[in-house]
């Protein structure tokens, strides 16, 4: 939680608009008087901005500086149960605290309403705000951009097989819908096909390694954006963003369409709010309940208003083929915002619903073909959802591993506590704008919907962030603890707890790098397995932790192995009758299960053994808990 | 029910068109003609409901 003085939202301190610059009174002695208070605030605060910002480069570069030594002493080998975290060397929390002492230093001051609009007419000048920007893109850097500086290889398997897709589309030209639903939604692949085309390289793997920092970089900008939309003034924004930046543990922001699925769906809520904003008016019953306090807003008309409006069309249909929750997730806060007046294009809701449908109607049949129960089934059952979610991710695994559950389920449900709390004193207060639940609220209906593979509280989490960040940015700290402090000590309390969210970020974000990180070990065990299997072949997998679909992806399939030895046998036989059969087990599925299901550290390893006791087994080869054996046939 | 001609999804997908335009002219209007707008609103709205009524027929017919 922030304070006073960095979070302050009073009446005086909101943006002004062109009504405000036309409603300015006519001189009066109260108001001169309030005028030689701003003049004189104004000169404290421009001897103060003399040394900010060469204070603030200070701190920028003994930051980067810090970091970089970070990164050379730290070893990828000493990453273990609690990820990176006791990997990292004091250097790296040096860096951070320097470069969020150097951000909080560097926010523009709160301006009087009055001397904003006398003298920027309801803007901060842009160099202002330049080292703000410059710190919070550092801080993106060695918060989100970490591993790429001290891992062998761009992190994540999962990334690997989007790029592997982005390199089949780039090579052939095709979508291969029938061997992964992925495909249904080529948006993103695409796209990223079309960049390594363009860039004349083999793959795209160069994105991969720093895709989270440029993702987070242009989430950033929506975050800011879309604060401003909601009234918030340079300063609010700032730190919305940057709370955005320490609480954004969820990890959804690597090479992924759900990154992107996630910019879109974040710029048509900013563009809508910024240049359709709607008056809510306190007489319509949902406005009762969910508030009608908005800043004063005019947003476009005549023809850049059509224009905008085309751009928006435009980018949802970039996002219906891009990511298949996204587009449900925007239908829900689009129709929110609708619903309490707070945009003014109320048929948009219905176009984006249609677009969405159509789509995956017509254009994702392959996905949905057969397996509608699969998509529909988990329909009301919020109770089912929330345990393939919660309890599934809090099973039995390692004690450290147990900790990192823990951090995040307390940080996600304390992060939403707070904001609803404050939601529901700002609508006591008669202060709620409406748009702050009608975007914080809408993704948790998707927990009704569809467990998503056990992984749609972390969408929720990930789309109620921006909202929850701008709440807790524009809340008047000092109000609501019946004090105001001096600006310095509010300063000191933001640094405090900045920085005290970063270690529960590292903790809780790059806490699987045991086995989320790619080893060089398992890019060796993967090409021997690209070399070794005939076309047609299907590989079992101990569990999906491990790099497959990287190549060809059209001629191998994967399957997982059933930890029952009897059960396995009869799903290789039935595999072996038909196709070339291989059994995959890998160091990061090995790390997988002992971190998560708590299994000894040498179950596959003793595994294979097992398999090959039983007979019917070929060693392709084998290093340590990397082994590809290849399936003959049961011998009894 | 296991097979929808491909006309019918030719008809769905133009209906499908149709009617996001139609939606598009009624908040691109509103400001600039809305008895234009108010009449693009009344047009997309069955258009809108007969798309999504043929969608889910699609999906029970297919699935």
């Amino acid at each position: 939680m922030m304070t006073t003085d960095i979070m302050a939202t009073d009446s005086d301190t909101r943006p002004a608009t062109a009504d405000d610059v036309a409603a300015t009174p006519e001189p009066d002695p109260v108001i001169d008087e309030v005028s030689g208070r701003d003049a004189d605030d104004d000169r404290r605060r421009s001897r103060a901005g003399e040394w900010r910002t060469p204070a603030s480069m200070l701190l920028y570069v003994a930051a980067v500086t810090c970091f970089a030594v970070a990164v050379n002493r730290t070893d990828e080998a000493d990453i273990d149960g609690l990820g990176i975290f006791r990997a990292l060397p004091m250097w790296y929390w040096i860096a951070t605290t320097l470069a969020v002492i150097g951000f909080v230093w560097s926010l523009p001051a709160p301006r009087s309403r009055r001397s904003v609009v006398s003298r920027e007419g309801g803007r901060s000048p842009s160099g202002e705000t330049a080292m703000s920007w410059v710190l919070l893109t550092s801080l993106i850097v060695f918060l989100h951009g970490l591993p790429g500086f001290v891992e062998q290889n761009p992190r994540f398997g999962i990334a690997w097989v989007h790029a592997g897709f982005s390199e089949h589309i780039a090579a052939n030209g095709e979508l291969l819908t029938n061997v992964d639903a992925r495909f249904s939604w080529p948006g993103f692949f695409t796209a990223s096909a079309w960049l390594q085309r363009i860039a004349g390289t083999d793959d795209i793997l160069w994105l991969v390694r720093f895709a989270p920092i440029v993702i987070n970089v242009v989430i950033v900008c929506i975050v800011v954006s879309l604060a401003r939309a909601l009234g918030a003034n340079d300063r609010q924004s700032l730190v919305a963003a940057a709370i955005f930046v320490v609480a954004d543990w969820i990890g959804q922001d690597y090479f992924a369409p759900q990154a992107i699925g996630f910019i879109f769906t974040m710029t048509i809520v900013t563009a809508l709010l910024r240049f359709f904003p709607g008056r809510p008016t306190g007489r319509r019953w949902i406005n009762r309940l969910a508030g009608s306090a908005s800043p004063p807003a005019e947003g476009l008309s005549g023809r850049p208003a059509v224009l905008a409006y085309l751009a928006i069309v435009f980018v949802v249909g970039a996002l219906v083929v891009t990511h298949q929750i996204s587009p449900a997730l925007l239908l829900a806060m689009v129709f929110a915002l609708t619903l309490v007046g707070r945009i003014r294009t109320p048929a948009v809701v219905w176009v984006i619903g249609l677009a969405y449908l159509g789509y995956v109607s017509f254009g994702a049949e392959a996905y949905w073909l057969g397996h509608l129960e699969t998509v529909t089934g988990s329909v009301g059952d919020v109770g089912g959802v929330v345990n393939e979610n919660v309890n599934r991710r809090a099973a039995s695994g390692s004690s450290d591993r147990e900790v990192l559950v823990r951090i995040r389920i307390l940080s996600m449900l304390g992060l939403w506590v707070t904001t609803a709390g404050i939601l529901l004193l700002r609508k006591v207060r008669g202060r709620l704008d409406p748009a702050l639940p009608a975007l914080f609220l809408p993704p948790f209906l998707a927990v009704a919907l569809q467990p998503y593979g056990g992984e749609v509280l972390l969408r929720v989490a990930f789309f109620v962030l921006p909202a929850a960040a701008v709440t807790l940015a524009t809340t008047d700290w000092s109000r609501l603890a019946q004090t105001r402090g001096s600006r310095v000590v509010g300063r000191i309390v933001g640094v405090a707890l900045l920085t005290a969210a970063v270690p529960v970020l590292i903790l809780a974000r790059f806490g699987n790098e045991s086995y989320e990180a790619v080893t060089d070990e398992a890019i060796a065990i993967n090409e021997v397995m690209l070399d070794e299997t005939p076309p047609g072949a299907v590989v079992f997998r101990g569990n999906a932790f491990s790099l497959y679909y990287v190549d060809r992806i059209d001629e191998i399939r994967y399957r997982t192995l059933s930890d029952d030895i009897d059960e396995a046998i009869d799903d290789l036989d039935n595999a072996a009758a038909r196709r070339p059969t291989f059994v995959l087990f890998t160091g990061t599925q090995q790390r997988y299960a002992s971190e998560v299901r708590g299994s000894e550290p040498t179950f596959y390893s003793d595994y294979a053994d097992d398999l090959i006791d039983r007979g019917g087994f070929r060693t392709v080869a084998r290093d340590g808990s990397d082994i590809l054996l290849e399936y003959v046939g049961s011998e009894t | 029910m296991k097979d929808i001609d491909a006309v019918t999804d030719v008809i769905g997908i133009i209906l499908f068109s149709i009617a996001i335009v139609v939606l598009i002219l009624a908040d691109v209007l509103r400001d600039r003609i809305p008895r234009m707008a108010r009449r693009a609103a009344i047009a997309g709205a069955p258009l809108a409901v007969f798309s999504v009524t043929l969608a889910v027929y699609r999906f029970i017919a297919l699935a």
